[in-house]
C-alpha cells in the first residue's frame, strides 16, 4: 500500500514536472506584428562605416609646387621639334588625356549633346591646340583615381588632367605642370542642417572616398567626427541626400561640383589642406612638363584661363585669378 | 463471418490426424514433473491446445490480420503517394515556378534599368514598359508565392518585399538626376544595382533553391521505394504458401480453394502495385531529371546572363570608375559558360537535358560565347577612351548587335525554361494517371484475399465441428 502511493506521488511529480517543463519550453512564437517593421535603409556599395583610416606616408621634403619652366620661345602649333615628345603625339594625330568623366563642373558629358565638357576638358583642349592648332585633336580616356598613376607610368596616356593633387610622394613617380588651379579641403553639408564648419560635427557622420587623404584629414580633425568611406565623391553626395551623412568633405573644386548638383546643400567650412592640382605627365617627358607650362603661362596671360574659370566654376566658387606658377629651374 | 470456436472443450480429435497433435500430450508429464515455472506451464497448456482446427484458426487468422495490415499498407501508401503527386502539380511545382518568376523579372529590371540608362538620345519607350513589366511580374509573383512558402521562404520574401520598393525609389531618382544631365545619376542607379544583386537577388535566390529543393524532394518520395509493403506483400504470400502446405498435410487434399484464389488475388494485387507504382515512379522520375533539375540549372543560366547583362551595362553607367563592374561580368559569363565556352551551368544543363531540348539551350549557349567576344569590342572602345563608341556598340541595332545576340541567348533560355517547366507539370500528371483505379482496385483486392483465405479455412475448421 505504502509502495503503491509512492509510485503514485512520484508518477504524479513527474507529469507536473513533464508538463511545467512542456509550459516553459514551447511558449509559442509571438505572431509579428507589421506595426513593428521599419524601413530599409540602401546603402551605395562598398560603403566604410566608420572608415578604415589610411595611415599618412611619411611625406618626403620637397616644393611641391615647383615645376620647369616653359621654353624660352613656344613651337608653333603644327611644327613642334624634332624627337620631342610633343612631336610624337603630332606625328601619332591626337593627344591622349586621362580625364573624369564623372566630375561635374570638371569633366562629364554634356547631356545636350554628349560631348565631353567641363574646366579640365577646355584645358585639355588648349594643350591640344598648342600642338596641332586644332582644339578637337584629343582622345580622351576616362580614368578612376586609383589608375592616374599607373596610366601615366605606362605611358598610355600623355596627360592626365583629373583633379590631381600635386605631392612630393606623386612628384617621386610623375612630374607635374605648373598649378592650375588652388584646391582646398572643405565641407558640403545640406544648407537646412546649419552646419558652419567642422566644429559643429563633432560625432557626426563625414564622408570622403576611400583610402584618399581627405579621409584622413577628417579623423585628424579635433572635433572627432566620424568618418564614413565610398568609392567615389558622388556616391558621398547620395549618402548626404539620404541622410546617412551630415557632411561630405573633399577639395572645394570637386565639392562645387557636387553642389552644381543639388541646389539645397552648398559649401561651407575653413579650408582644412592646401592641395594645389597640377596636369599629371610621365617623369620621362620633362620636354612636354616645360611645353604644358608653357601653355599654361600662355593661358594665364592672354585671358583663356579666366574665361574657362568663369564659364564652369566662378558660379560656385566665386571669381579667382590663376594661381601663380612657382619654377624649380 | 469466420466461425470461431467457442471453447476447447467441445472439440473432438480425430484420429487421422493425431501424429502431430497428440505430440504435446506426450511431452507434458515430462515438463509438469520439475516444479514448473509460469511461463513453462504456459507453454505447456498451449501446446495442449494446439489441435488441428486450432492451428487452422490461428492461421486463418494470422493470415487475414496479414492481409489487412498490407492492404492497409498499401492504400496507404498509394494515397500519399498521390497526395504528393498532387502536390507537385497543384503547390510546390507551381511555387517554384513563382519563385522563378521572381527572381528572373527582378534580375531583368535590373539588367533593363542600366541598359536604358546607357541611351544618349533619351529613354527607350520600349525598355521602360520591360522595367515596369518585370517589376509587376515579380510583385504579382511574390504575392502569390508568400501563400504557399513555409516559414523559411517568408522570411526571405519579406526581405524582397521590404526592399524592393527602396530600389524602385532609387531607378527613379537615378532617372530624374539623368534627365537633368547631372552625373548623380549614375550614382544612384549603381546604388539601386548593388541593392538588387547583393540583397534582393540573393533573398529571391534562397526562395527559388528552397522551393526548389521542395519539389524535388517531393518527386523523389513519390517515386520512392515502398519497402514495408513490399515487406508485408512477401510475408502475405509467404504466409499463404505456408498456409497451403500445413492445410495439404493435414487434410490430405494438394489443393484448397480459397487459398489458392487467395495467392492469386495477391499475384494480382502484386502485378497491378508493380506495373502502376513503376509508371508512376518511372515518370516522375523524368519530371524531376529533365524537368525540375534542368530548370533549376536553366533558371541560374537566366540569372547569371541578366546579372552580367547589367553589369556590363554599367561598367559604361560608371565612365571609366567600371573596373568592379567588369570583375563581375567575368565571373558572371564564366559561371555562364566557363572560360573557354565550353563549361558552366550550360555544360551542366546540356548534359542534363533531354535530347528534345539540346538544340535550344546549344543556340543559346552559342548565342553567349559570341556575346563575349562582342562585348571584348564594347571594353575595347571603352579602354581605349571611345565611349561613345563602346556604348554604340553596346545599344546599336541590328541582327548581328550586341543587344540583340543577349536577346536571343536570354530567349533561347527562356523557351527552355518553359519546357522544361511543362515537363514536371506534364509528368506529375501522368504519374497521378499511372496510379489511377489503383486504390479502389486495392481495397477490393484485399477484401477478396480475405474473404478467399476465410472460404479457404471455414470447411477444414468445420470439419473438426
Amino acid at each position: 500500500m505504502t509502495t503503491r502511493t509512492k509510485t503514485t506521488k512520484v508518477a504524479a511529480a513527474l507529469l507536473l514536472v513533464t508538463l511545467v517543463a512542456a509550459g516553459c519550453v514551447s511558449p509559442g512564437q509571438p505572431r509579428p506584428v507589421a506595426a513593428n517593421a521599419t524601413a530599409a535603409v540602401p546603402q551605395p556599395l562598398n560603403v566604410q562605416d566608420p572608415a578604415e583610416i589610411p595611415s599618412r606616408a611619411p611625406v618626403p621634403d620637397c616644393d611641391n609646387r615647383a615645376s620647369l619652366r616653359p621654353p624660352a620661345s613656344m613651337p608653333k602649333a603644327g611644327v613642334m621639334p624634332a624627337n620631342s615628345t610633343m612631336a610624337q603625339i603630332a606625328k601619332r594625330g591626337r593627344l591622349v588625356v586621362g580625364i573624369d568623366q564623372n566630375a561635374y563642373l570638371f569633366g562629364f558629358r554634356d547631356p545636350a549633346t554628349g560631348e565631353l565638357v567641363g574646366f579640365e576638358i577646355d584645358f585639355a583642349r588648349e594643350v591640344a591646340r598648342a600642338i596641332f592648332g586644332d582644339p578637337d585633336k584629343v582622345q580622351f580616356r576616362a580614368i578612376t583615381t586609383a589608375d592616374r598613376i599607373p596610366v601615366l607610368q605606362n605611358k598610355e596616356v600623355d596627360l592626365v588632367i583629373r583633379t590631381m593633387s600635386m605631392t612630393c610622394e606623386r612628384w617621386q613617380q610623375v612630374s607635374f605642370s605648373t598649378e592650375y588651379i588652388a584646391s582646398r579641403q572643405r565641407l558640403l553639408v545640406r544648407k537646412a542642417d546649419g552646419v558652419k564648419d567642422f566644429p559643429d560635427l563633432a560625432g557626426k557622420k563625414v564622408c570622403a572616398t576611400r583610402g584618399s587623404t581627405s579621409i584622413i584629414t577628417i579623423a585628424e580633425q579635433p572635433s572627432k567626427p566620424i568618418p564614413v568611406s565610398t568609392d567615389s565623391t558622388l556616391d558621398c553626395l547620395v549618402l548626404l541626400q539620404q541622410g546617412q551623412v551630415q557632411a561630405v568633405s573633399t577639395i572645394d573644386i570637386l565639392l562645387a561640383g557636387l553642389a552644381a548638383q543639388d541646389p539645397t546643400t552648398v559649401v561651407t567650412g575653413k579650408p582644412v589642406s592646401d592641395e594645389p592640382a597640377g596636369i599629371g605627365i610621365p617623369k620621362e617627358h620633362a620636354d612636354m612638363v616645360r611645353f604644358v607650362n608653357g601653355v599654361l603661362e600662355k593661358m594665364r596671360s592672354d585671358g583663356t584661363w579666366t574665361r574657362i574659370y568663369d564659364r564652369w566654376l566662378k558660379a560656385r566658387l566665386g571669381p579667382a585669378s590663376p594661381p601663380v606658377p612657382v619654377y624649380s629651374d | 463471418m469466420v466461425t470461431v470456436p467457442s471453447g476447447s472443450q467441445g472439440v473432438s480429435v480425430p484420429t487421422r490426424l493425431a501424429p502431430v497433435a497428440t505430440k504435446p500430450a506426450q511431452t507434458r508429464p515430462a515438463e509438469v514433473v520439475p516444479a514448473p515455472t509460469e511461463p513453462g506451464r504456459l507453454t505447456a497448456r498451449l501446446r495442449s491446445r494446439l489441435n488441428t482446427p486450432r492451428i487452422y484458426w490461428l492461421a486463418a487468422a494470422g493470415l487475414v490480420v496479414l492481409a489487412l495490415a498490407t492492404g492497409a499498407a498499401a492504400v496507404a501508401d498509394v494515397r500519399q503517394r498521390e497526395a504528393l503527386i498532387t502536390d507537385v502539380a497543384e503547390v510546390s511545382g507551381p511555387i517554384s515556378v513563382d519563385a522563378q518568376t521572381l527572381y528572373r523579372n527582378l534580375a531583368d529590371a535590373d539588367a533593363t534599368a542600366a541598359t536604358a540608362f546607357l541611351a544618349t538620345d533619351g529613354e527607350s519607350p520600349e525598355l521602360r514598359t520591360r522595367y515596369l513589366d518585370d517589376l509587376a511580374r515579380a510583385t504579382a509573383a511574390l504575392t502569390i508565392a508568400l501563400r504557399d512558402a513555409d516559414d523559411e521562404e517568408a522570411a526571405w520574401l519579406r526581405i524582397v518585399a521590404d526592399q524592393l520598393p527602396a530600389y524602385t525609389g532609387l531607378v527613379e531618382t537615378a532617372r530624374s538626376n539623368q534627365r537633368l544631365g547631372v552625373p548623380l545619376g549614375g550614382a544612384y542607379l549603381r546604388e539601386a544595382s548593388g541593392l538588387m544583386q547583393q540583397t534582393i537577388l540573393p533573398a529571391a535566390a534562397e526562395v527559388f533553391n528552397s522551393t526548389h529543393r521542395r519539389l524535388i524532394a517531393e518527386q523523389e518520395e513519390a517515386a520512392g521505394f515502398p519497402w514495408l509493403v513490399t515487406l508485408l506483400v512477401l510475408a502475405t504470400g509467404g504466409a499463404l504458401i505456408a498456409a497451403q502446405v500445413l492445410v495439404a498435410r493435414r487434410s490430405r487434399r494438394t489443393f484448397n480453394l480459397g487459398l489458392v484464389t487467395a495467392s492469386a488475388v495477391t499475384v494480382l494485387a502484386l502485378l497491378w502495385s508493380v506495373v502502376a507504382l513503376g509508371a508512376s515512379a518511372g515518370r516522375l522520375e523524368t519530371g524531376r531529371r529533365d524537368g525540375s533539375v534542368l530548370v533549376s540549372l536553366l533558371a541560374n543560366s537566366g540569372r547569371a546572363a541578366l546579372q552580367a547583362r547589367a553589369n556590363e551595362s554599367l561598367t559604361l553607367v560608371a565612365r571609366g570608375g567600371g573596373a568592379t563592374f567588369e570583375k563581375t561580368f567575368t565571373s558572371r559569363l564564366d559561371e555562364l559558360i566557363g572560360a573557354d565556352g565550353q563549361g558552366g551551368l550550360f555544360a551542366q544543363a546540356l548534359a542534363q537535358a533531354p535530347s528534345s531540348d539540346r538544340r535550344l539551350i546549344a543556340d543559346a549557349r552559342d548565342e553567349a560565347i559570341r556575346w563575349r567576344t562582342l562585348h571584348e569590342q564594347v571594353r575595347a572602345a571603352d579602354n581605349g577612351g571611345d565611349w561613345d563608341k563602346a556604348v554604340a556598340l553596346a545599344t546599336q541595332s541590328g541582327d548581328e548587335a550586341l543587344p540583340a545576340v543577349f536577346a536571343r541567348l536570354d530567349g533561347g533560355l527562356t523557351e527552355a525554361l518553359t519546357v522544361g517547366n511543362g515537363r514536371v507539370d506534364e509528368q506529375a500528371e501522368q504519374a497521378a494517371n499511372a496510379l489511377r483505379g489503383l486504390l479502389p482496385g486495392l481495397v477490393l483486392l484485399t477484401g477478396g484475399l480475405v474473404a478467399a483465405v476465410v472460404m479457404g479455412f471455414r470447411p477444414r475448421i468445420g470439419e473438426y465441428r
